[in-house]
């Protein structure tokens, strides 16, 4: 479009006039520089009613590639809408500047067109799969964003107080300083929270890609991690290799180890010793410890999140490391246990089955899934 | 080390703008800190454009702080412009963010960042993270030299 044009069809009124003319697989509009919509085809419409998405949010959801478009750069982006269903939709959104004769950037030029259409929905089933891949995308945003945005204050309760601590050292007295610390404290605690939900949130829907694994090579690589302070006696016996995704397999010795390793019995050697065994159509790991052990009528309770059968003044941490363990296992279609007494050692356990019941590498699992 | 040289910090949030201003004060880095709040801005100043013109293009900073998650304009197109302008693509952009997300992490090295750090929550460690980033990029890194294009 030539400069001329742009002045003829650029209205100074709203509401925007709806043009019912050009291609109609590709919804086109014209924003003008606080993000107004000042044109739209009839496509444009169809979209927005389609979308359930308002002008405002539009021009939000665009406001980035707006943004670079008037700083003169042609801007070739996709962007997923949902319906009103619930269903995804991707769209290829091409944006150009309209320049005046002196060759200023007094309008964005829009078009967009669909490139992955929200599926025809024949039957429930399908409509429940869309919406749950939907709004799996969804959660992950969620995770995204609360990793980003929650960690701020966060910061800042911390900077803030600790500075404040400082500053005001000598005018506060003991009591003042303990309970400043009880609030920097309470704050990291949150923070630690944030990070282990995020992790378990990966674990359930991080992509696995399956392979055969020889897992005693992948417990000594746990424990490089993780066993450098450990004064006590480690073992490891053969274990048998096991079609699994490495790097969850890897984060569930991590956490079974470190468990090991955390809640030793003062005042005894301590000694953890890793075996394994095939049998049936299963692999069976597990990890023995001479640690302070547990009640049993507890076991169940264990695996579940947030869930602790320790004070945090006996042994610190916040009930989420077997919560992993148990997730990765049953992503692989197995099963977990625990077993123990109080102050005579834990064994935890669990089995992969032999037979892959996921797919090959490359495959997205579970396949329900797969709208990455 | 030049002392004069600014860093440009490139933070919308002014808690974490005055926060990590008081970590290199207390880290003793008395580099002048010059913080934009949006990427547009950010790129003003730096292509000497908009509110900056007239300033003097290779006159630049020591090193850029920069958050991912910025209005207008995120913190990857910020850095997506800073490698694709021969004037100033060899200044060092340090990624400073909440997030470490492997997916952020790819991308930011993807455009080539320089280093990307988390920033911690624990206000100690973000004094300590300062002044190791003062210390590497500011007294042990050897920038480019000058060039005129």
């Amino acid at each position: 479009m030539n400069a001329d044009n742009a002045n003829a069809v650029l209205p100074s009124t709203r509401p925007p006039i709806v043009v019912a003319e050009g291609a109609q697989d590709v919804a086109t509009a014209t924003f003008g520089r606080e993000g107004e919509l000042l044109l739209a085809n009839h496509a444009w419409q169809v979209l927005m009613q389609r979308s359930g998405v308002g002008p405002a949010s539009m021009s939000n959801l665009l406001s980035p590639h707006l943004a670079r478009a008037w700083a003169g750069e042609e801007v070739n982006t996709r962007l997923q809408l949902t319906d009103r269903q619930g269903v995804g939709c991707d769209y290829q959104i091409a944006i150009e500047g309209l320049q005046d004769r002196e060759g200023r950037v007094i309008a964005l030029l829009l078009n967009c067109r669909v490139v992955r259409d929200m599926p025809r929905l024949d039957n429930r089933e399908q409509l429940l799969q869309a919406r749950l891949e939907t709004v799996t995308r969804e959660l992950d945003d969620l995770c995204y964003s609360i990793s980003h945005d929650l960690r701020a204050p966060l910061r800042a309760i911390d900077g803030f107080s600790g500075m404040l601590e400082r500053r005001a050292a000598e005018r506060l007295d003991d009591e003042d300083k303990r309970l400043l610390g009880v609030v920097r404290d309470s704050g990291r605690t949150v923070c630690r929270l944030i990070d282990k939900l995020l992790l378990l949130s990966r674990i359930t829907n991080q992509p696995m890609a399956p392979a055969t694994t020889d897992m005693t090579s992948l417990v000594r690589d746990a424990w490089l991690d993780v066993g450098g302070e450990f004064g006590g006696e480690f073992e490891v016996d053969a274990l048998p290799s096991v079609w699994c995704d490495r790097p969850l397999l890897k984060q569930l010795w991590l956490q079974l180890l470190t468990n090991a390793i955390k809640y030793q019995q003062p005042g005894r050697n301590a000694h953890i010793t890793i075996r394994g065994r095939r049998e049936a159509s299963e692999c069976l790991y597990e990890v023995y410890d001479n640690g302070v052990g547990f009640d049993p009528r507890y076991a169940a309770k264990l695996f579940k999140v947030f869930q602790r059968l320790h004070g945090p003044d006996e042994f610190p941490g916040d009930g989420i490391g077997l919560a992993i363990v148990a997730r990765i296992v049953s992503r692989h279609g197995g099963r977990v246990w625990a077993q123990g007494e109080r102050g005579q050692g834990a064994t935890f356990g669990f089995a992969l089955p032999q037979e892959a019941l996921f797919p090959a590498p490359g495959e997205v699992y579970p396949p329900a899934l797969s709208g990455h | 080390m030049n002392n004069e040289q600014i860093i440009l910090l490139v933070e919308d949030s002014d808690a974490d703008a005055e926060l990590t201003a008081m970590a290199f004060q207390e880290a003793r880095i008395g580099n002048p800190i010059l913080r934009m709040r949006n990427g547009l801005a950010a790129l003003d100043y730096l292509f000497a454009q908009g509110d900056h013109a007239g300033r003097d293009v290779t006159d630049m900073p020591a090193v850029v702080l920069l958050d991912l998650n910025l209005p207008l304009l995120p913190g990857l197109e910020v850095l997506r412009a800073i490698r694709g302008d021969a004037r100033i693509r060899h200044l060092p952009v340090i990624i400073l963010t909440s997030s470490n997300e492997d997916r952020d992490r790819l991308e930011a090295y993807d455009h080539f960042a320089n280093s990307y750090v988390q920033k911690p929550v624990d206000y100690d460690q973000f004094v300590q993270a300062s002044r190791q980033l003062g210390l590497y990029w500011l007294v042990l890194n050897r920038p480019a030299p000058r060039r005129d294009v």
